[in-house]
């Protein structure tokens, strides 16, 4: 009886450190992924001003649009965000800038612009890479939940205080930007 | 990408009087195949009749001697007739897919080229190759070839590194280290292509994606740029053309290398088979074809990023 018991303890201690340990790597691994993010969230930021001093001078309907990115800008530089305004900051940023590449598309003076070529193919690449990113802590942060809701790895990370973590907002219009090669004939 | 139709009509005007010329010397080259089997079995039929019969001794050995000279006159016919071919036959449907490849039936990939694609980490002992393409694709440059790359086990036996087309182009995103895709292949007589080590294996969101290639890359943040959502569905896509093939992909150095393996040479005539044969013909076209519309199967094409 004692044996059993023992045998099932060793196997219950084991358990928990094992889920313990796999709850701190993808914790970490998420972490990583993050200030990933905020190195690229950083370079964006300081594309905006250029961005808005590029195209104010065309976009005459879409103010309200250059506004509140700027808005968001000074918003995210104003104090340290906590993880989840960063994510909130991350996803209307990513639909606004999408939004002023795609009516960039109506003026053919500013698509054939050589500063904003430039600048839309700066844009093009922080944005995939800050896809890549958000994908990579999605995963990690998909595995994380999955170990902190599912039976009976939930008792563990419940008991060590472990709680769900909130996933990137994958925008597809601005995890693949929508430009197309016509945007760069003028190249 | 040229069409099936497109190809039919092409063969039927320039190529078929090509071939019809070629078959005259295909069966030129054909009359002294079988001097081939007689070197190869003659000492066991001659030996035996020689000790039997000592008197034909000397016709029988001069038979033999004049064997061998029709063996090696055989093996002059047939290079001579694989050099026309490529010139008369593969150069013109090189040239036909697009105007912009340029075809050199003696040459390849160089082995640097190789080594950096890193297909072989341990290294390689022979090199071979021919049929080298290359050209500039909407903007792409691209190359292929075909290649034999094997390494010594010991003294007597070597082991198939890469053998079949290798495909070189720039890729459009600018990045650091490497990342592998290797295709999964569950024939058990083929070679698969051995893992690469010092990288970790990259789970991606594509489930389908997953089914089709294994990634390894030393940071999956690399991986998942390089391979958007959209390539990957594109990746998949590609490895349908190929469905007997393993494949083998590597993004490193700002370009794309992909090897597809083949187990017979590409664009070589057969001998004994006739020549104008449409089927036999199409096939050569199709694999220039595909190999030239990797740059549009995967994108590659797409100049939306800083790297130019």
């Amino acid at each position: 009886m004692y044996v059993i018991a023992s045998i099932a303890g060793i196997c219950t201690i084991y358990y928990i450190i094992r889920t313990h340990n796999t709850l701190v790597r993808l914790r970490n691994q998420a972490r990583n992924a993050f200030s990933n993010i905020d190195v690229l969230l950083t370079k964006r930021y300081d594309l905006i001003p250029n961005l808005v001093a590029t195209v104010k001078g065309y976009l005459k309907h879409e103010q309200s649009t250059l506004e509140s990115i700027t808005a968001l800008r000074a918003e995210a530089l104003s104090h340290p965000p906590t993880e989840d305004e960063k994510l909130s900051l991350d996803s209307a940023m990513s639909k606004s800038i999408n939004r002023i590449v795609i009516a960039a598309e109506a003026y053919p003076d500013l698509k054939a612009n050589e500063n904003f070529m430039q600048l839309q193919r700066t844009i093009t690449e922080v944005e995939e890479r800050l896809s890549a990113v958000r994908r990579s802590y999605n995963m990690s942060v998909s595995q994380y939940n999955n170990l902190v809701e599912m039976f009976p790895s939930n008792l563990v990370a419940k008991s060590l205080g472990y709680k769900q973590k909130k996933f990137f907002e994958i925008n597809p219009a601005a995890s693949e930007l929508t430009l197309t090669k016509a945007d760069f004939t003028g190249s | 990408m040229r069409t099936e139709e497109e190809f039919k009509v092409f063969y039927e005007s320039t190529l078929k009087t090509a071939l019809q010329n070629l078959e005259k010397q295909r069966l030129n080259a054909k009359k002294l195949e079988g001097a081939k089997l007689k070197v190869g079995c003659g000492l066991f039929i001659l030996l035996p009749m020689i000790l039997l019969f000592p008197i034909l001794a000397i016709p029988l050995g001069i038979y033999y001697l004049y064997n061998i000279y029709i063996w090696y006159e055989f093996k002059d016919a047939t290079r001579d007739l694989a050099g026309t071919f490529k010139e008369d036959i593969i150069r013109p449907i090189v040239a036909f897919i697009s105007p912009a490849l340029s075809y050199h039936p003696t040459e390849h990939i160089r082995s640097a080229e190789f080594r950096t694609s890193q297909f072989s980490p341990e290294g390689f002992d022979s090199y071979h190759g021919d049929d080298l393409v290359t050209g500039n694709i909407d903007g792409v440059d691209i190359k292929f070839s075909e290649l034999n790359v094997s390494k010594k086990q010991n003294d007597d036996d070597s082991k198939t590194v890469f053998s079949g087309l290798f495909f070189v182009a720039d890729f459009h995103k600018e990045f650091t280290g490497s990342v592998i895709l290797i295709s999964t292949y569950t024939i058990p007589f083929v070679n698969s292509y051995s893992n690469p080590s010092g990288r970790s294996k990259v789970i991606l969101e594509d489930e389908v994606f997953n089914e089709h290639y294994t990634c390894y890359a030393h940071d999956d943040i690399t991986a998942r740029y390089i391979l958007s959502p959209t390539l990957m569905e594109r990746l998949v896509s590609f490895k349908f053309n190929y469905p007997q093939n393993p494949i083998r992909i590597t993004f490193t150095d700002g370009k794309v290398y992909i090897g597809i393996a083949h187990y017979l040479p590409l664009f070589e005539p057969a001998v004994s088979k006739p020549l104008d044969n449409y089927p036999k013909i199409r096939g050569y076209f199709e694999e220039l074809n595909l190999a030239v519309g990797i740059v549009h199967d995967l994108d590659l094409n797409t100049r939306i990023w800083s790297k130019q």
